[in-house]
């Protein structure tokens, strides 16, 4: 690992024309990126969608990237605000008649997951616990839900991510920390037991490089 | 360590954030602490809950394609100012019928580096800047000089995908003369993509050829500001790729408006002027020879092998003025978004405005929101144009508005609104409605916390990706 190129030389190697370089770089954050923005919306095309974009977007600001701020933080705050505009604009879909009252932007309730078919009984492995899980995920406030999937999958410490979303680091925990009792709560509800999820949880682990 | 300070660390400890000293503090604090206990194993629960979401998710093989390519393009682009491969590209918006089109981008480029909103990504993205603006330039000029042929045979599916083949200059010194002959003997093909911006603002008609370079100072940012056709890299702003896609071909005055295009003569890809019937534009043509720059448009005019018809007076292109014709709400609403505006002329058009209607709505329903609120403007013009006192058009614009928030093109959506109440001041219900859309952008109650350094705002202007 240490002698991988960190994101920011493999950056700046591509602003010198060394498109191999963004290659690696795009091989490195492809998944996590496309996960995030899978956990954050839910919905596997549009995820792709937007994770194209963000890569896009990358494309297009790299000559003028100045390494004020790591390439890892870069991505994701560009790929959350494309998030941001995505479901702002949902709203407006989901009203798709003028004459509807408005919006309604409340997440769906964390109830509804209750309801769904789950095997209490055991064997209940990830796969068929994801969409559960992915309920109750989505039911969690905007807010939570990234600082939750920011740190918890695509691993950017505390800090990285009260940059990426604009708000201190306090915040952040204590976003992280409601989020957490928010999906604990759901999950038992709807039956999840911990022991088919996990054995361990890991620790959040830093992608890409060392 | 105090409770609190414990507290506080709970979850650092479990992300592994805590520095090996003060984990050890914190372990000695939690083996006397109750309370520290159970809050720790709730975490710890939580996240053993949620372990499979953890689990990373590959996306799609096609994925790296088109990103690779674009970070080619630009590389090149970047570091020797040209483009030199064919980059096709492909798409699925419903082209309402323009046929598969052809894109010769000729001139180098260097792309200017400005403030970009959303265009077409792929084109754009590949291209830079100035060429992607001659780009769409070029489907504007191709497609119309397509549709003078095809005026009579039937629009093809609404849905099919076309494509766009962009090569490089077959004359790297693509100037005013080179250009023009090259054409000459190409006869339909696109004319001179670059070297149309400038028409925009030359109403001189000096005799400035209309060469790649030039084309390349024209693409400063006013001009691309400017009315027209380049409006329409400025006019996206919504989020994915496909509302770019589709905002880009409207944004071209004659692209799109096969839909609003009453049928004769060849569209002509009068870059500023959205206004008479594109289609009538073979007509116009040279009565914007006439106004603009005389090389290229001669060139065009040979293209489409037109004689000089009417000079179109109040076309913007011949004024250089933004496209504030009047009654013509589609067009107030933004230059940056321009569309052809549906002439007065066009009553005499097939596409009444209720089919317009039809069409925009099933464009909504499909998600084409920009392209929806494209026709609702269109046929809200038809509408007025038919019956300057009805208000039928008052929910058409509503309807837009509609449209342009859910594309995300929130302030085109508000000058549309605002259009809508100047022009239809008796009708406060359409308003109100759309009013109720923007209603949430409005508020400031939004979940935007902006990262101090970065990332102003998560209006695709300013994502920082643009910075």
């Amino acid at each position: 690992m240490t002698e991988e190129p960190t994101d920011e030389e493999l950056l700046a190697a591509y602003q010198q024309g060394d498109t191999g370089a963004f290659e690696l770089l795009l091989r490195r954050h492809r998944a996590p990126l496309f996960s995030f923005l899978l956990r954050m919306l839910g919905d596997r095309t549009r995820a792709e969608d937007l994770a194209q974009e963000t890569f896009l977007r990358i494309v297009k600001g790299a000559a003028a990237w100045e390494q004020r701020a790591r390439f890892q933080t870069w991505l994701y705050t560009i790929a959350r605000n494309l998030c941001v505009d995505a479901s702002r604009r949902d709203r407006f879909r989901r009203a798709d008649s003028l004459d509807q009252t408005g919006p309604d932007d409340e997440p769906p309730l964390v109830d509804s997951v209750a309801g769904s078919e789950i095997d209490p009984a055991r064997g209940a492995e990830s796969v068929r616990l994801r969409p559960v899980l992915q309920k109750a995920l989505l039911a969690l406030p905007v807010e939570q839900r990234e600082v939750f999937i920011l740190r918890e999958q695509a691993g950017l410490p505390f800090k990285e991510i009260a940059e990426t979303v604009g708000v201190n680091e306090n915040t952040v925990k204590s976003r992280m920390r409601y989020a957490l009792e928010g999906l604990r709560k759901a999950l038992l509800a709807a039956g999840v037991d911990a022991d088919t999820s996990a054995d361990e949880p890991a620790p959040g682990v830093r992608l890409g490089r060392a | 360590m105090t409770h609190p300070e414990s507290q506080d660390l709970l979850l650092d400890l479990a992300y592994g954030e805590l520095p090996a000293p003060r984990a050890a503090e914190l372990a000695a604090h939690l083996a006397g602490c109750a309370e520290c206990q159970r809050e720790k194993a709730a975490l710890d629960e939580a996240r053993r809950l949620a372990a499979p979401l953890r689990e990373m998710e590959e996306p799609s093989p096609g994925f790296d394609e088109p990103i690779l390519a674009a970070a080619r393009a630009q590389a090149q682009l970047e570091h020797e100012g040209n483009i030199g491969q064919v980059i096709e590209v492909q798409g699925s918006v419903k082209p309402l019928g323009i046929e598969p089109a052809q894109v010769d981008a000729h001139a180098k480029v260097a792309a200017p580096r400005r403030e970009q909103r959303r265009p077409r990504w792929m084109v754009r993205v590949a291209l830079g800047g100035s060429v992607a603006a001659a780009a769409a330039l070029a489907l504007v000029v191709s497609t119309s000089l397509q549709q003078k042929h095809e005026v009579e045979s039937p629009r093809p599916a609404k849905d099919q995908a076309y494509e766009i083949r962009i090569q490089p200059a077959p004359l790297p010194q693509a100037a005013g003369e080179g250009v023009r002959e090259a054409r000459k003997e190409e006869a339909a093909p696109a004319p001179v993509a670059a070297a149309k911006p400038q028409e925009t603002r030359q109403p001189e008609p000096s005799r400035r050829a209309p060469d790649a370079r030039m084309a390349r100072k024209a693409a400063a940012p006013e001009d691309l500001a400017g009315p027209g056709a380049l409006g329409g890299l400025k006019g996206g702003s919504g989020g994915d790729a496909l509302d770019s896609m589709v905002v880009r071909e409207p944004g071209s005055p004659a692209a799109h408006p096969a839909a609003a295009a009453p049928p004769p003569p060849a569209a002509a890809p009068t870059t500023a002027a959205p206004t008479t019937a594109a289609p009538a534009t073979a007509a116009r043509l040279p009565a914007v020879a006439s106004a603009a720059p005389p090389a290229a448009a001669a060139a065009e005019k040979k293209a489409a092998g037109e004689d000089a018809p009417p000079p179109v007076a109040q076309s913007p292109a011949a004024t250089g003025a933004p496209a504030m014709v009047q009654n013509r709400p589609q067009q107030v609403a933004s230059a940056g978004s321009s569309q052809p505006a549906a002439p007065p002329a066009a009553k005499a058009s097939p596409r009444g405005a209720a089919e317009l209607e039809q069409q925009a709505q099933e464009a909504r329903h499909g998600g084409s929101y920009p392209l929806a609120a494209i026709l609702y403007r269109e046929a809200a013009g038809l509408r007025r144009a038919e019956t300057p006192q009805g208000n039928e058009g008052a929910w058409d614009l509503a309807h837009a508005v509609e449209c342009l928030a859910a594309a995300g093109r929130f302030d085109e959506a508000r000058d549309l609104r605002d259009e809508l109440a100047r022009l239809y001041p008796g009708e406060p219900g359409a308003f109100a409605a759309a009013g109720r859309v923007l209603r949430e952008v409005d508020s400031p109650a939004q979940l935007k916390s902006r990262p101090p350094a970065k990332a102003k705002s998560d209006s695709s202007s300013s994502v920082p990706g643009d910075f």
